[in-house]
């Protein structure tokens, strides 16, 4: 049997328990509902704005333009910005909330994923069974399709709404929703990765936990005030461009993703992929050196 | 979610492939003739110099084992001999520190090479507890590569084999420990392996299910090498050919059951109160020497090896005996594996 058929029946079993655990349905439930939730409030926020610029007489064009600009300084690219700036408004904010909460997900779905299998020896049956390396790739495309599934959940709810309140035109939405919701799953699949990585590595299933919400908390807690710091540094000071750090965290992907050019769109699917891969790789090599 | 409940035939109208094929005995065989065998191996499982250390702790000190194809092998030895560790890394789940194994002439790790050839039942190793026993078993069956046609047929069978027919939509979560112990070796024999390795498949259990479970070991006896640990030492004795007795890491003794109870050597006269004719008992032609424990009434015979058999010896002491009044409770053939590993360990 070859690895790829290993990984599919793993990736069967992993998707079937996911969305049966009462971990699974609960936290599937509450993703789609507080992110749904979430962009709902914006939206009607976003109602409201719509109501002041139409009292105010802001044409449509003007609009485009605020939007351009403010999304090109969030990106901290113009390209990105001027092309996502065509997208609605309840869309782009919903891929922002889905790319920060998603690896909450993540990491409750992920820390035990292998650690309890570990620490119960209940891996003993796959190791016999299929090859170390089949085991994470399963593990690990496990997690990141039931991740993605919950995702897609949360988008469908949200275009659901958007389509009802008139947002924008049906197709408009699926089309640039769908592109939001794909975009968001190179950036998953990075925090998957991280989240079997710990799995794999710490036996203990609370240990893995403290473990994998302390890398992702350090993440932030860097990317943060560097983000700021891109955004208030003067080139012309002297000092190095604080934005060099925020490439070491995968949200900050989101502007080349989303570029209209393949060229920052395949570096960023790239190098996303790529430090999956390498995680991956690196879990495989140290799990297969373990003794479970 | 609901449970949703599912026989073996109707999931296996599910899974199945719609097909009039019906295999021929010999593609059922399958898949053992897929795998990749390594011509004329007689020995199934070869350690050599074997050794896993933890940490400072050495749990196996450098053994060395064979075992024929087709044998069952008893592991015997107290706690901490290091059987468990043994098992381990027979099944691949713990790596050497030192030493070479091989499992039908392949490394245990070449998964493979191995792959439905060898069934293991870990010791303490929990079931999935979200997984129904029946998908639990198909799932592994498809990693042990089972034709898709057959997994229904071969996972209701060794179902069927523990007793637990019933429990195909059961969750393992909701299983009893001896209903677990079942599934776990239902498991281990999915797909006919050749090599079976049971790790205390009878601890915890109660006396009837542990007897159960020794009656399915029974009948896998001849099917395939069976490598047995357990610590109920008359059950190693009734079903195995050989076994080694380990203690603090090390090998003390092995070979067949016979050599390792003396049983073509000794037989032992368990004695009521009165007098005992030990001159009469020495003067018999085939008999080398007699010891008689006072305290426990044991007359224990010694004869010669090879020159005559255990039951011949037994016929003409237990003749003399009754000859001169004796009053006897109970014989038996060499000294019972349990007092060889007291004596050892």
């Amino acid at each position: 049997m070859n690895p790829v058929a290993e990984t599919r029946f793993i990736l069967q079993r992993e998707l079937r328990k996911s969305f049966r655990s009462i971990k699974g349905i609960i936290l599937t439930i509450l993703t789609v509902a507080g992110g749904g939730g979430l962009a709902l409030l914006l939206a009607q926020s976003d109602a409201v704005r719509q109501k002041t610029m139409h009292e105010k007489d802001v044409s449509p064009e003007d609009l485009l333009a605020v939007k351009q600009q403010m999304f090109g300084w969030w990106f901290m690219d113009k390209a990105t910005g001027d092309h996502v700036g065509h997208a609605p408004f309840v869309l782009v904010f919903l891929f922002g909330v889905s790319i920060v909460l998603l690896p909450a997900v993540v990491l409750i779905l992920g820390f035990d994923t292998i650690s309890a299998e570990r620490q119960y020896k209940t891996v003993r049956y796959w190791t016999l069974r299929s090859r170390r390396s089949s085991y994470i790739m399963g593990k690990w495309l496990g997690l990141w399709s039931t991740c993605s599934i919950v995702a897609l959940g949360m988008h469908v709810l949200i275009w659901l709404a958007c389509v009802i309140r008139g947002e924008a035109a049906f197709g408009e939405i699926v089309s640039w929703g769908f592109r939001f919701w794909l975009s968001s799953l190179p950036i998953l699949c990075v925090w998957c990765a991280v989240a079997v990585f710990m799995s794999s590595l710490i036996r203990v299933p609370i240990l893995a936990l403290l473990g994998t919400a302390g890398i992702f908390f350090v993440w932030w807690a860097i990317y943060i005030p560097f983000w700021f710091g891109g955004h208030t540094t003067n080139p012309n000071e002297g000092i190095p461009d604080p934005k060099a750090i925020c490439f070491i965290f995968p949200n900050f992907y989101d502007r080349f993703i989303l570029s209209p050019q393949a060229g920052p769109f395949l570096t960023g699917c790239a190098v996303l992929f790529g430090f999956a891969a390498l995680l991956l790789a690196s879990s495989s090599v140290l799990f297969a050196k373990r003794d479970v | 979610m609901a449970n949703e409940v599912t026989t073996p035939d109707e999931a296996k109208t599910e899974l199945a492939e719609p097909t009039g094929y019906v295999p021929t005995p010999l593609e059922t065989a399958e898949p053992a003739e897929k795998k990749k065998k390594k011509k004329g191996v007689e020995v199934a499982i070869r350690i050599s110099k074997l050794t896993k250390r933890f940490g400072n702790k050495t749990a196996v000190d450098g053994i060395s084992l064979k075992v024929k194809a087709g044998h069952v092998f008893g592991l015997i030895g107290p706690n901490g001999a290091g059987k468990t560790t043994t098992f381990s890394m027979l099944a691949g789940f713990l790596r050497p520190t030192e030493g070479t194994l091989e499992v039908l002439g392949y490394e245990p790790t070449q998964v493979d090479e191995l792959r439905s050839r060898i069934g293991v039942l870990p010791q303490d190793a929990l079931l999935p507890p979200l997984d129904k026993v029946g998908e639990f078993l198909q799932h592994m069956a498809q990693l042990q590569d089972i034709p898709p046609d057959r997994i229904l047929d071969e996972c209701a069978k060794v179902l069927e084999e523990v007793d637990g027919k019933e429990w195909w939509n059961l969750r393992c979560s909701q299983l009893s420990h001896g209903m677990a112990k079942r599934v776990q070796l239902a498991q281990a024999l999915l797909g006919e392996p050749e090599v079976v390795l049971l790790d205390e498949p009878t601890a915890g259990l109660d006396p009837r299910v542990a007897y159960e479970v020794r009656q399915i070991i029974k009948r896998r006896k001849g099917r395939c090498t069976l490598i047995v640990s357990t610590h109920n030492l008359a059950e190693l004795e009734e079903v195995c050919d050989e076994a080694c007795i380990l203690d603090r890491g090390r090998v003390v003794a092995s070979g067949t059951i016979s050599e390792l109870t003396a049983a073509s050597e000794e037989i032992r006269v368990k004695l009521g109160a009165g007098s005992v004719p030990l001159a009469i008992i020495r003067d018999l032609p085939m008999v080398k020497r007699v010891e008689f424990d006072e305290d426990r009434r044991d007359l224990i015979v010694f004869f010669d090896r090879g020159t005559i058999d255990a039951e011949t010896v037994i016929g003409h002491v237990l003749w003399a005996l009754l000859q001169n009044g004796a009053r006897i409770s109970g014989v038996t053939k060499g000294k019972g594996l349990e007092q060889r590993v007291m004596e050892l360990t």
